[in-house]
C-alpha cells in the first residue's frame, strides 16, 4: 500500500507521539506514507472565516500536489480531513468553479483533478484491514480494559459528506472506535458524549466554553469508569490531554494545575470533595492503541510525550508494563 | 425492501414527565407493531389514543412546515412527523428511545418550553427594516435570491438550537437558528440594520463562539446548514469592518499570516498572535509540553517548501 500523507499543523507542532505512531504502524503494515513538503496548513476552518476564495485555492493547491503524486491522500487530523474533502467535492461538483481554479493554479503549473481521495487514517486503517485484520495482528489483548472512545466532529460531520468517507458511520451513533476496541479485544464504554465536541476551535479566545465542552465529555467517561480515551482526532486530543487540568477546573475539580496530587490525600476523609473526586484520565490517539496491542514498542509510538501519562491509570499502566 | 412491506414490532421507550406528580422523569415503554409508511407521529398518536391518553407532545401540520413536534430518537433530532420508523430501524435498530429536545427544559412528557429560543431569536431582528426609497420601489434583485432561498427555509422547530453543545455551557449564545436568520437579513439588500450585524459579532453571544462542531447542520430537519451561515456572517464583519473583539478576529487573521508566511501553523506563534499578553494563561500547559518534548519552540519551523506560491495564488489578478 502507498499512500500520500497529509500530517496537518498540529501534529508536526504539538502532537509529535501522533506522527511517531502513525509512522510505528505504517512501518508494521509495510505501507508507504509519503509526505510532500509542499503541503501547507488547511486553513483549519478558521481561514474561511476570512476568505472562501482563498481557502478554497489553498485546498486547490494541496489537492493539486496529492493529485500529481497520482495517490489516495491520508489525513491524521479531523478537521484536516472535513476542510479537504469539503473544497474537494465542491471544486468536482462545480465544473465552472474547477475551470476557474486550474487557470490560477496554471501560475504555478499545477492542476487539479481530484484523483486522489481524502480519507481519514482510521477509516483507511479500518477499509484496507477490516476488523478482522486488526484483529488478527493483536498479541497482546487489551483484556479488561475500558476504552471510552471519542469520536471528534469533523470526521463524521457533515454525514452528507463523509458518510461516503467514513464507511456510512452515523454521526448520531458513531461505532467504528468502538468496534476496533473490541477488535483489539478491549471493552468499549458507551457514553452519550461520544459523539459531541470538545471546543478545540474557540479554546483560544473563549476559554471557558471550551474548558466546560470538554470537561463534560471527560467526567461522562469517567463516570461511566473508563480507564482512558481515544481520539482520532490531534486537535480532539489537545483539548481533552494537554488542557485536561483546565477543564477539571471548569468542573471545579482539581486545585487547577496540571500536576497530580499525593495518593494519601485522595483517600483521606478530611479531604474537600474537589480533591477527592479529581481524576485524571490518560487520552491516548487510536494509533497509538492499536500499536500496544499489536505489540510494538511504547517509545516508538511517543507514549512518553503524551501529557497525562498512562501510568495515572493503575490498569493501563499494568497493561502496558507487562 | 423486502422487511419494510412487513410489520415488524418496534419497542418505544419515551420519556415521561409531569410537573405535580412524581418521579421527576421515567421511561414508559410500549411495543407496537410498525408497519412500512408509519412515521414516528403515526405511533406517537396510537400511543395516545389506544394505550395511554395521557402522553403530551406537540403537534400540528404533519407535513413538516410547522416545526412544532421536533423531538429526539436515540438523541438524534428530528421531526416526529417527516421520519420513518422502517428508517431509524436502520439506523437504531428495534429500540427506540424517544425524548423532549432538551431534557432540563420540559413542561410535560416530550413538550419542551423554548422561550429562551424565541427570546433570542426575537433579540435579532427577525424580518427586515426598510427605508422607503425615492420611487417606493422595494425589490429584491433576482441574483440575490439564491443566497437568501435556503436561510428562508427554517421552520423554527429549534432542533439545532437544542443540539448545538455551546448553547448547553455558555447560556447567553444566541444559537444556529437565529444566526441563520440573522444572514438571511444582512444579505437582503432592502433591509437596513447595521445593529444587527454588530449584535451577532459580540463576544459570547456571537458567531466568533460557534465551535465549528456541525451538530446544527446535522440536527435541521429542512437541511439548512447553519454553519454556512455561521462562517458567511464571520466574512461579513470583516469584510463590513464590524466591531468584534480583539483576539477573535486576530485568530482568524493567523491563520493567514501563517498560509502566506511559512505555510505551516505553528500553535505557539498562534497562540500569541491571537492572545498577546493573556498568553500567560497558557503557561502551565506550555511548560508541561516543553518537559515532555512535545512542543516546538523555534517559531520558523515547521516550513513547507515553495510557500510563495500561495502568495501568488492569493494575488488578486487584474482583469
Amino acid at each position: 500500500m502507498i499512500y500520500s500523507l497529509y500530517t496537518g499543523c498540529t501534529p508536526k507542532v504539538a502532537e509529535p507521539e501522533l506522527l511517531k505512531s502513525a509512522a510505528a504502524l505504517a512501518e508494521y503494515l509495510k505501507w508507504d506514507l509519503i509526505e510532500r513538503r509542499e503541503f501547507t496548513c488547511c486553513g483549519g476552518s478558521h481561514l474561511q472565516d476570512r476568505s472562501d476564495e482563498e481557502t478554497l485555492l489553498l485546498n486547490a493547491r494541496n489537492l493539486a500536489y496529492a493529485d500529481a503524486e497520482g495517490m489516495d491522500l491520508i489525513t491524521l487530523c479531523n478537521t484536516c480531513q472535513f476542510v479537504l474533502a469539503d473544497y474537494r467535492l465542491r471544486l468536482l461538483e462545480d465544473r465552472d468553479l474547477q475551470e476557474k481554479v486550474n487557470q490560477k493554479l496554471k501560475d504555478i503549473n499545477l492542476e487539479f483533478t481530484g484523483r486522489s481521495r481524502v480519507r481519514h487514517f482510521l477509516y483507511a486503517l479500518i477499509e484496507e484491514l477490516g476488523y478482522e485484520g486488526i484483529s488478527e495482528r493483536v498479541v497482546k489483548p487489551l483484556k479488561g480494559l475500558r476504552v471510552a472512545s471519542f469520536y471528534g466532529c469533523h470526521n463524521i460531520r457533515p454525514s452528507g459528506l463523509q458518510s461516503a468517507l467514513n464507511g456510512g458511520e452515523s454521526p448520531w451513533k458513531p461505532r467504528s472506535l468502538d468496534r476496533l476496541v473490541e477488535a483489539l479485544g478491549g471493552e468499549p464504554v458507551i457514553y452519550p458524549e461520544a459523539n459531541s465536541c470538545c471546543g478545540f476551535h474557540i479554546s483560544l479566545y473563549a476559554g471557558a466554553t471550551s474548558a466546560k465542552l470538554s470537561g463534560n465529555i471527560l467526567r461522562q467517561a469517567h463516570e461511566k469508569g473508563a480507564d482512558l480515551m481515544i481520539t482520532p482526532c490531534p486537535l480532539c486530543h489537545t483539548n481533552l490531554d494537554a488542557a485536561q487540568y483546565e477543564a477539571k477546573r471548569a468542573l471545579g475539580l482539581g486545585f487547577g494545575f496540571p500536576l497530580p496530587l499525593p495518593r494519601f490525600l485522595k483517600h483521606s476523609e478530611l479531604t474537600p470533595g474537589f480533591i477527592r473526586e479529581d481524576f485524571s484520565l490518560p487520552v491516548l490517539h487510536f494509533e497509538q492503541l492499536i500499536g500496544l496491542a499489536w505489540g510494538i514498542d511504547k517509545r516508538k509510538l511517543g507514549l512518553q510525550h503524551n501529557i497525562v501519562s498512562y501510568r495515572r491509570n493503575q490498569k493501563l499502566r499494568n497493561y502496558i508494563k507487562t | 425492501m423486502d422487511t419494510a412491506c412487513e410489520n415488524i414490532d418496534v419497542e418505544f421507550k419515551i420519556f415521561r414527565y409531569e410537573p405535580d406528580r412524581g418521579p421527576l422523569n421515567r421511561y414508559d415503554s410500549f411495543t407496537l407493531p410498525c408497519g412500512p409508511y408509519d412515521q414516528l407521529l403515526d405511533i406517537l398518536l396510537r400511543i395516545k389514543e389506544d394505550l395511554d391518553p395521557t402522553l403530551s407532545f406537540r403537534k400540528s401540520c404533519r407535513h413538516g412546515i410547522c416545526g412544532s413536534c421536533a423531538v429526539r430518537v436515540n438523541n438524534k433530532p428530528l421531526l416526529a412527523c417527516k421520519t420513518s420508523i422502517f428508517h431509524l430501524t436502520q439506523e437504531f435498530g428495534r429500540t427506540l428511545t424517544v425524548t423532549p429536545l432538551e431534557e432540563s427544559r420540559v413542561l410535560k412528557d416530550l413538550i419542551v418550553d423554548r422561550s429562551d429560543y424565541w427570546e433570542k431569536y426575537e433579540s435579532i431582528t427577525p424580518y427586515a427594516e426598510t427605508i422607503q426609497s425615492e420611487t417606493g420601489a422595494e425589490q429584491l434583485p433576482a441574483r440575490i435570491l439564491p443566497r437568501l432561498a435556503d436561510a428562508d427555509y427554517c421552520i423554527q422547530c429549534s432542533a439545532c438550537y437544542y443540539a448545538c453543545p455551546v448553547v448547553k455551557v455558555s447560556p447567553e449564545f444566541l444559537g444556529p437558528a437565529a444566526f441563520t436568520k440573522a444572514y438571511r437579513f444582512a444579505v437582503d439588500p432592502r433591509d437596513y440594520l447595521p445593529e444587527r450585524l454588530e449584535l451577532v459579532n459580540q463576544s459570547f453571544s456571537g458567531v466568533w463562539d460557534c465551535a465549528k462542531c456541525l451538530q446544527c447542520t446535522e440536527a435541521c430537519p429542512k437541511g439548512i446548514a447553519p454553519f454556512t451561515k455561521i462562517t458567511a456572517l464571520h466574512r461579513l464583519a470583516i469584510s463590513e469592518a464590524t466591531k468584534v473583539e480583539g483576539q477573535r478576529v486576530r485568530h482568524t487573521e493567523g491563520f493567514h499570516h501563517a498560509v502566506t508566511r511559512v505555510g505551516i501553523i505553528n500553535e505557539l506563534v498562534l497562540a500569541f498572535h491571537t492572545m498577546r499578553f493573556r498568553m500567560v494563561r497558557m503557561v502551565p500547559r506550555g511548560a508541561l509540553m516543553v518537559l515532555r518534548r512535545k512542543l516546538h519552540l523555534n517559531p520558523l519551523l515547521p516550513r513547507s517548501r515553495r510557500v510563495g506560491e500561495v502568495k501568488t495564488l492569493f494575488r488578486r489578478r487584474r482583469p
